[in-house]
């Protein structure tokens, strides 16, 4: 197994987020996570990715207990992140943002920058062509040198994915990566996340848009307050009761 | 034992300045998240207003303290509305330089003004008074009891009236609070004119005890930074609680550690403490 | 070709660089030198906060807190003894192992609780600096700190750093190298996770920045900078006092920062030596200018937050994306073009 979640439990001032939730993830497949507003996806995504503290529960990556490390070790070991509310770094432009994203595997420091050491040249060319190949990927080649607040929002949902993917990460955990674009630009979405998983990179996702869950994920989880209540291929998850029953008081299912 | 009751004493009339201080500073900083660096500048500013006007004008103590509330409850007023408010929603380092340049141009501009020797307010209630086998002055039994009719007052205020459940209301959900139809910057306003008030009458009371300077609010204004932090950002029972802990304990403090070392403490114990709890004691965990 | 490239791009750096070494030789007046070299000593000052405050996001209040400890590290040295040149780098290296103590401490919390505790920190030295009185002579504070020590250069003499000329040209020395450090630094990888940090903390950390060791480094180095201009200051003054530690110095320095142009590199300089020169200038007005400079801070911050070099460099833009579209093909026509495509992607 990649990913183990265990028994994952979060607690705010004695409200319960998330209870109890344990699902593995396996090398290569796409997840999604599903459930009403405020069912605890996002809080979950918090936790695995570090983010937020657990009150009990645990995580493996690869076997290895990683509960409790800070996002900037999840990201090193592997685990790379994309937010609900599109976030990137602003002020900065195209280009800036994804070698960023390749930071995690740059170990320029001070000495290097101040005396241009070796090392600086070598990860200043090494993060440069990155940021090229990231830039054909997610089809961004001409918008390098724009600032952020200059592109469409379908533009900057591409761009988060593409600094999540610098890292070379073997999971990417994407939260709603279609939330806030119509449904012609959530097709070139999609067929960013199918390349994702040619590239070989296992996604696990947070989406509302039950097509788009149906066509794309191998397995789906269900969660509702705080708990998860089923789990499975998506044709069985389309007729379980339970998750009928809990969209019922909100969205219809597909 | 009476040296001991002697420094109680004076450590609550201490507490009694430093909670008012508090509470307006907890009032725009904690509620409205303004970092009012030139709060101490405010307390300065109202003191000086006060003795302007007895030596001045003639007026009586009584109607000085009350003319410099309002004097300064205009001037928090117009701080709100010309120095914070264009910066609402720009990073927060913006509204911290404002501050700085609002401290810098109130402290100059007294200076200026009435001069930067420093200045006493004549006694108005100079007799002595004694009281549970200590000796102390008329003037101190009177900053006492004024502070703690004013911090009730308040309390009932916010708790109480229309005007001061909005603040509670803004400072719970800013956006939540407009869209009900409160009006955000009417309430900001008003929470400055009070928060300056409140300095404006702890500086007032104190006068006629400490000399004034135009630099006598820039380290107090970091003793109460230390209080709100330290009783919860926002809290009113804290700053209060905070406010008489800190002016007992630099009080009895003062026999046995060094006078010049006092004020280490308090601030080594801030930097400490946020060290240990970034958030403050009382800060809260978000999603 | 290469060099004519260099000129073209560079030709404002040149020149500006030609005109603060020619500074003394064209100016005879002592009193100006005078200022300028006070002038540039704060500009140092201003380009290390602006590591920590703009490139880095952190708004540090301690920074008088150090440069304090870096004048009295020098003082109580070279007072022992010590060589400068090896009293200097001491004194920054001093500075700068206090400040990764502090920065231990205090670069947990975030904005204005930062704030707060480095100028609590800040006050706290100049409290001990005030009180401390057998290492620091307390208010009076230590005098009579030696010149430079000469540098020995063969056959013609010796340098010496007697004259003012050639402490104006100690002070543009260590302002070049400080420009060379900065720059080299915040355009390089590590640069950019500064600024990552100062955009959008939580971002950077989930990208795989360790956020904390970020801005420790960036704290280290402000500290180490700001350490040695202390040191280059008490050399200049010949003496030191509770006062370098105040932190009105701070505000000031701030005040250059973001009146000359937040994460820039001659925003510091700019707005050290022309606010230094105003208020010289209006000397006549006595505290008024004082009063004044508040206001304009308030102001600067409000209407032009990006500061003088954001303004010019704003309006250079602007003037080059008109020309450049008149002529065809320019930047401003590649980004009407862009944002055609933006919208058709």
């Amino acid at each position: 197994m990649l990913l183990k979640v265990e028994k994952l439990t979060k607690h705010f001032d004695g409200l319960v987020a998330n209870n109890h939730i344990s699902f593995d993830l396996a090398e290569g497949e796409i997840l999604a996570i599903i459930g009403p507003n405020g069912a605890g996806k996002s809080t979950l995504f918090n936790l695995i990715s570090g983010m937020l503290p657990a009150t009990s529960g645990k995580v493996f990556l690869e076997e290895e207990d990683v509960t409790g490390l800070k996002p900037h070790s999840m990201a090193e070991r592997g685990i790379a992140r994309t937010f609900q509310t599109t976030t990137l770094f602003d002020e900065l432009r195209v280009m800036d943002n994804l070698a960023i994203g390749y930071r995690v595997r740059t170990r320029t420091g001070f000495w290097d920058a101040l005396l241009h050491s070796s090392r600086w040249r070598r990860e200043k060319e090494e993060t440069e062509a990155k940021v090229m190949e990231a830039l054909e990927f997610i089809g961004m080649r001409e918008y390098a040198y724009h600032f952020v607040s200059t592109l469409t929002q379908e533009a900057q949902k591409r761009l988060a994915i593409g600094v999540a993917l610098m890292s070379d990460p073997k999971i990417m955990m994407l939260d709603e990566p279609t939330a806030g674009i119509i449904q012609d630009e959530t097709d070139g979405i999609m067929e960013l996340i199918l390349r994702l998983k040619e590239r070989g990179i296992t996604v696990c996702l947070i989406e509302h848009k039950m097509r788009m869950v149906m066509d794309l994920a191998d397995r789906i989880v269900v969660l509702n307050y705080g708990e998860k209540i089923a789990e499975g291929p998506p044709e069985e998850i389309s007729c379980n009761p339970a998750v009928i029953e809990a969209y019922l008081g909100g969205e219809h299912i597909a | 034992m009476e040296l001991f009751l002697q420094q109680v004493f004076n450590g609550i009339m201490l507490g009694s300045t430093y909670a008012m201080v508090a509470l307006g500073l907890t009032l725009v900083f904690g509620i409205l998240h303004v970092p009012n660096f030139a709060h101490g500048n405010l307390y300065m500013l109202g003191a000086y207003v006060t003795f302007f006007l007895i030596s001045l004008y003639q007026f009586g103590f009584w109607a000085a303290v009350i003319s410099s509330m309002v004097i300064l409850g205009v001037v928090g007023m117009l701080v709100e509305r010309f120095v914070y408010r264009p910066l609402i929603g720009q990073p927060h380092i913006n509204m911290f330089i404002s501050a700085i340049g609002l401290l810098i141009l109130l402290e100059n501009s007294v200076a200026v003004v009435w001069g930067t020797s420093a200045k006493r307010i004549p006694h108005p209630y100079p007799d002595t008074v004694h009281l549970l086998g200590i000796t102390t002055t008329q003037q101190r039994l009177i900053v006492i009891v004024a502070a703690v009719i004013m911090i009730i007052l308040l309390q009932l205020f916010i708790k109480k009236t229309i005007h001061g459940t909005t603040i509670e209301a803004v400072a719970q959900d800013r956006e939540g609070a407009q869209l009900v139809g409160i009006n955000v910057n009417w309430v900001s306003s008003m929470t400055f004119a009070i928060s300056s008030a409140f300095a404006a009458a702890a500086a007032s009371l104190m006068a006629p005890i400490f000399m004034i300077t135009p630099t006598m609010g820039a380290l107090l204004v970091m003793k109460a930074f230390v209080i709100i932090i330290l009783g919860g950002l926002g809290s009113m029972q804290g700053a209060i609680l905070g406010g008489y802990i800190l002016g007992l304990v630099e009080s009895l403090g003062g026999g046995f550690i060094s006078a010049a070392y006092k004020d280490v403490f308090a601030f080594g114990a801030l930097v400490l403490i946020l060290a240990i709890k970034p958030t403050g004691l009382f800060g809260k965990e978000s999603n | 070709m290469k060099y004519n490239k260099f000129l073209k791009q560079n030709w404002l750096y040149l020149l500006l660089l030609i005109a603060a070494l020619s500074f003394p030789l064209v100016i005879s007046s002592r009193y100006y030198i005078q200022i300028m070299i006070t002038a540039l000593t704060w500009a140092m000052a201003a380009l290390s906060l602006n590591l920590i405050l703009g490139y880095t996001g952190q708004a540090s209040l301690a920074h008088a807190g150090f440069f304090g400890l870096g004048a009295y590290s020098l003082a109580l040295t070279t007072k022992a003894g010590l060589s400068f040149w090896l009293a200097l780098p001491l004194a920054g290296a001093f500075a700068a192992f206090i400040g990764l103590f502090i920065g231990l401490l205090t670069l947990r919390t975030r904005g204005h609780y930062f704030a707060i505790s480095t100028l609590c920190f800040g006050v706290i030295v100049f409290i001990v600096a005030g009180s401390w009185i057998e290492i620091t002579k307390g208010a009076t504070g230590i005098l009579g700190i030696p010149k430079p020590t000469p540098i020995p250069i063969p056959f013609i003499g010796e340098l010496s750093f007697t004259s003012q000329t050639n402490q104006y040209y100690l002070v543009i020395f260590f302002l070049l190298l400080f420009l060379f450090i900065i720059y080299r630094l915040v355009n390089s990888l590590q640069g950019l996770s500064f600024m990552a940090v100062r955009n959008n903390e939580v971002l950077a950390e989930a990208v795989g920045i360790n956020t904390f060791t970020t801005k420790l480094l960036s704290f280290v180095v402000t500290n180490f900078l700001v350490g040695m201009t202390g040191g280059i200051y008490a050399v200049l003054m010949g003496g030191v006092s509770p006062t370098v530690a105040g932190s009105n110095l701070t505000f000031f320095w701030l005040a250059y920062v973001i009146i000359g142009g937040v994460a820039t590199m001659a925003g510091p300089i700019v707005g050290a030596v022309l606010v230094t020169f105003l208020m010289e200038y209006m000397y006549s007005l006595g505290e008024y200018r004082l009063a004044i400079f508040g206001l304009i801070l308030i102001m600067a911050i409000i209407f032009f937050p990006r500061g003088l070099v954001g303004v010019f460099t704003r309006l250079y833009q602007k003037i080059k994306d008109y020309f450049g579209g008149i002529r065809g093909g320019g930047a401003g026509q590649n980004a009407a073009k862009s944002r055609k495509a933006n919208e058709t992607l």
